[in-house]
């Protein structure tokens, strides 16, 4: 019997400057816990359960290449001792590509990292200042040659669109520079600064609000999504295939780990404000504050926030938001198989919407989106949401 | 027993804020009918609406006993009247329940449109009027003034006038004294039979519908049968009192006398203010002249904002409806609103309070439609007038050979340094000019005839932001007039919305048309595809928008896996959705449909 594939993600919160758009869990100025959070990370590795066999670790953050080679190490090695079946296929860590903090290339390589996740976001210095992201093209480009020079042989970038003054040439020219470094798989996200509390994780810094609200006006969506038509019709020619709404790779460099949300595998998250899924009906998510974070795990507890379990309905809605992210879709046989209806069925007045406006697209036994439809993922999505169970309807 | 000779019965005329309802608190007090300590501050006015608003809704009734200087002790019966331009049906009836009239006017603001109005109704009832400059304590009092404007426009002596502050009590004796000297006692053939004018009602619970009556003839005994004339209602009297202000149950009531008949009936529409309430045996075979049905003029849907709420809005306006005998309303529904009424109000005030009243007395979220008046449209090869109170239901330009609608006469007292923009106001408004009289070097009365459905959308509103509030208005219905009306329709994504549609001056449309779609273009987030807005007069489109399609609605990231806030969001996206109106396949924010309906109270 084969096992039961498992993956598993480390949270690393620390960033020496945090981005006034990142909603992840991050906190500026703390480097000098690193040693202290490997240690935690450990010690909760320790009292969560390991169950299948593992196949990828991630290590995301926050900036995870401020932790040393020997960190990373001491983490990956735990992590091979506390499953009992490993056959390990990646293991990422996100990079940032500043000289001031510039990664341990060859510590990380020897700790066991296989594969690079390079914060460019841009190799245009307008942007880069727009964004405040405390490092040069220049910068990013010599990251780049030092990991591959390391020995990584498996390096994604990741580029921002929809920047503030950022025009449909720039972005084309951006792309192309990109290109020239030879990545094997680009990550490309609309620059998304939210304003609202519903779309925050953690309310902003007032600084980081404040900026967001003069960038905000700024934003032009139409050219946002000329920019996204561009990048597929660009990383396409360059032999790149799109096969998730932000992600090209070269072939067989598809992201595995991120491959596995999308296919509703189990992972178990390590780290502040880490998310975990069992794989089947619960998901469950560690506390965001790095203090209590430390505190709770150095005492031998799992330093859970929350749980959430998820009834039927939610996990067919959940296969269908996943399942759309991929280019390839969703299969209406295997969804039929896992759920016992059909998916373009239950909700079919709301999804004949979508498919009408060429948002949406049936062929044979797949559903997935058109390309259209990848720019208006939400739209599409919100017509499969379940209703609310009755009782919370009754609002008054 | 007082004798009828030592009766008198008046009421108060004066402009809101003038002081009509100090000085008849001020009244109770000097008369020991209610004790200071008790005094709670304006005691006629009963509605907790009334006293915020400062205005009287409910005419009601008091007897007072005066020890005059002959040395006699009189029964002064107060009956105060509403003092809005809605209700001057009302106040004509209560002023045919009088002999005198006290005519407050403010020392600081001279006299007003309604002030006037309302003097005309009791000088035509030749009512003896007693004319009193009130808040004459106050710096600004200019009280030369206004007695040359009181000269000048109602020709009044000014050696009549009295001078009074109500607030410190000034002059209220004098008031009293002058009231009982000047006002003649009414006539009291207390054997003619029985005819009573009903000038107000209200509805109790317990003891039915009852009926505030001043006796012009014969006598009420409080076991006696009784019939209103008009409506033909028949009822036993559970109960026969006055007022003193808490009801006094009483034996009889003789002509000349005012109180109340407590008749156990169930609705307020048997027995209509201006009715005669006669003996059910042998009674009066005339009835007391100027009774007229209750006209509502002003017509709007109203709609619950939740729709679930519907059966309560149903249930509160049943139970306004009871004690509110001008208001009518029928169930109708909207592709738009859903669910709700056509309410009929008998002016836009009345609308105003009957809604707010909805809202706060019943706790209800509503929304309303632009006010709108009766039309008569003549269609092609009928016979019959259709009467179309609701826009969406005016049949196609082809059908119709002519629209008329209803005009009203209206007067405008203002300084003279807004007559300009005034003017200009009345005519943009279709208003046609009459004349113009001074009724001092700086203030002056205009009078214009103009469409009511004109009025009754921020006219008022205008009125008073055009001269700095100084402006007052009074109107009256004069009749029916063809127009070159239109009706004009807004379409969403080639829809009609028919919330949305509008009766307009044919030179108007386009101008409303353009400012309707801009409205909406702003206010209709972008949908999945294109969406045309577009304002026409039958099939003939006027004006037109485009909403773009969205281009871009995508969460680009997941967050390390944390798929459950994405689904919240989603979640939340949805319940936004499902709170939106829609029309056709495009889905409005139902902020929109009230921004649009309020933009139509103020364009």
């Amino acid at each position: 019997m084969t096992p039961v594939p498992h993956h598993l993600y480390v949270h690393v919160p620390f960033c020496r400057l945090v981005c006034a758009y990142c909603d992840f869990v991050t906190v500026g100025g703390r480097a000098d816990d690193t040693p202290r959070y490997t240690d935690a990370l450990l010690d909760e590795l320790a009292v969560r359960p390991a169950p299948g066999e593992l196949r990828t670790v991630y290590f995301g953050g926050g900036t995870p290449s401020l932790l040393s080679g020997v960190q990373v190490g001491r983490v990956i090695s735990a992590a091979r001792e506390r499953w009992p079946d490993v056959a390990l296929e990646e293991v990422t860590l996100e990079a940032n590509p500043s000289q001031r903090e510039a990664p341990d290339w060859s510590g990380l390589r020897a700790a066991g990292v296989t594969r690079i996740s390079l914060g460019v976001q841009s190799l245009r210095e307008t942007d880069l200042v727009a964004l405040a992201r405390g490092h040069s093209a220049s910068e990013a480009r010599g990251a780049f040659a030092s990991a591959r020079e390391s020995g990584f042989e498996n390096i994604s970038i990741d580029l921002i669109y929809g920047i503030p003054g950022q025009s449909l040439a720039d972005w084309r020219a951006g792309l192309e520079a990109a290109l020239e470094l030879g990545p094997d798989h680009v990550s490309c996200y609309a620059l998304q600064l939210a304003l609202s509390p519903d779309e925050w994780a953690a309310p902003p810094r007032p600084g980081a609000l404040r900026w967001r609200n003069r960038m905000v006006p700024r934003q032009d969506d139409e050219l946002a999504s000329d920019q996204y038509r561009l990048t597929e019709d660009v990383l396409a020619a360059a032999g790149y295939r799109h096969y998730e709404l932000s992600s090209w790779a070269l072939p067989d460099r598809e992201a595995r780990h991120n491959s596995a949300y999308w296919a509703r595998r189990a992972y178990t998250g390590i780290g502040a404000g880490a998310h975990s899924y069992d794989g089947a009906a619960e998901r469950s998510w560690n506390v965001r504050d790095l203090d209590a974070y430390l505190l709770a795990a150095e005492t031998g507890e799992r330093p859970i926030a929350d749980r959430e379990v998820l009834d039927e309905q939610i996990r067919a809605f959940e296969a269908i938001a996943l399942g759309l992210r991929r280019v390839d879709g969703i299969s209406r046989t295997a969804f039929v198989g896992e759920f016992g209806h059909d998916p373009m069925e239950r909700y079919a007045a709301g999804v004949a919407a979508t498919v009408r406006n060429g948002l949406l697209e049936v062929e044979g036994d797949v559903i997935r989106l058109t390309s259209n439809g990848r720019l208006l993922a939400s739209e599409v999505l919100v017509a499969f949401v379940p209703e609310p169970p009755t009782g919370s309807a009754a609002r008054r | 027993m007082i004798p009828p000779e030592r009766i008198r019965n008046f009421s108060i005329v004066a402009h809101i804020d003038h002081g009509k309802s100090t000085l008849a608190d001020r009244l109770l007090e000097v008369t020991h009918t209610i004790d200071k300590r008790l005094m709670q501050s304006q005691v006629l006015d009963s509605m907790e609406l009334e006293r915020e608003k400062g205005i009287t809704i409910k005419a009601r009734a008091v007897r007072v006993h005066f020890d005059a200087a002959d040395g006699h002790t009189y029964a002064l019966n107060l009956i105060d009247t509403p003092g809005h331009v809605d209700f001057t049906y009302e106040v004509s009836r209560s002023l045919q329940a009088c002999e005198g009239a006290i005519l407050v006017v403010d020392a600081t603001q001279g006299i007003e449109a309604q002030t006037l109005a309302n003097v005309h109704l009791a000088m035509a009832q030749n009512l003896t009027i007693i004319p009193v400059i009130n808040k004459i304590d106050l710096p600004s009092a200019d009280p030369e003034m206004v007695l040359d404007e009181l000269e000048e426009t109602l020709a009044i002596p000014r050696q009549e006038v009295l001078l009074a502050s109500a607030k410190d009590g000034t002059g209220v004796r004098e008031i009293l004294e002058a009231i009982v000297e000047r006002v003649p006692p009414p006539a009291h053939d207390g054997r003619a039979p029985l005819a009573a004018l009903v000038f107000d009602s209200h509805y109790d619970p317990y003891k039915g519908v009852v009926a505030y009556v001043r006796l012009a003839a014969g006598t009420l005994r409080d076991h006696d049968r009784i019939r209103f004339m008009a409506t033909g209602a028949e009822s036993d009297i559970l109960e026969l009192g006055y007022f003193r202000p808490q009801p006094v149950p009483t034996t009889r009531l003789v002509a000349g006398e005012v109180g109340y008949v407590a008749t156990g009936l169930k609705s307020i529409r048997e027995v209509q203010v201006g009715d005669t309430l006669t003996s059910a045996d042998g009674g009066a075979t005339e009835q007391l002249p100027g009774y007229q049905e209750p006209l509502p003029l002003v017509f709007a849907g109203i709609y619950p904002m939740r729709g679930d709420d519907y059966p309560e809005l149903r249930d509160a306006l049943d139970k306004l409806h009871l004690n509110d005998a001008g208001f009518v309303y029928e169930p109708e529904s909207s592709v738009a609103l859903g669910f709700g009424f056509r309410c009929g109000f008998l002016g836009l005030l009345h609308m105003e309070i009957t809604q707010e009243r909805l809202e706060r007395e019943f706790d209800l979220d509503l929304i309303a439609s632009a006010p709108s008046v009766e039309y008569r449209v003549k269609v092609l090869h009928k016979a019959d007038e259709l009467v179309i109170d609701n826009p969406a239901q005016m049949p196609g330009p082809g059908e119709i050979e002519q629209i008329s609608e209803p005009w009203v006469s209206t007067q405008v007292i203002t300084p003279t340094d807004y007559i300009g923009p005034l003017m200009e106001l009345a005519t943009t408004r279709r208003g046609e000019f009459q004349n113009m009289e001074y009724l001092d070097p700086r203030r002056v009365n205009m009078h214009f005839e103009m469409p009511l459905g004109e009025l009754i959308i921020d006219f008022y509103d205008q009125l008073k932001s055009r001269s700095s509030g100084y402006a007052s208005l009074d109107y009256s219905y004069i009749g029916y007039r063809p127009g070159d009306l239109v009706k004009l329709d807004v379409l969403v994504a080639g829809e009609p919305v028919d919330a949305l549609s509008l009766i307009v001056h044919r030179s108007n449309a386009y101008r409303s048309g353009k400012a309707l779609v801009d409205k909406l273009k702003e206010l209709i987030p972008r949908q999945m595809f294109e969406v045309p807005i577009q304002a026409a007069i039958g099939s003939h489109i006027i004006s037109r928008e485009t909403i773009r399609a969205m281009r871009k609605n995508v969460l680009a990231k997941c967050y390390g896996g944390d798929i459950t806030r994405k689904r919240k969001l989603l979640e939340k996206q949805k319940e936004g959705k499902q709170r939106m109106k829609r029309i056709g396949s495009v889905e409005i924010p139902q902020e929109a449909f009230l921004a649009v309906l309020r933009m139509n109270d103020g364009a």
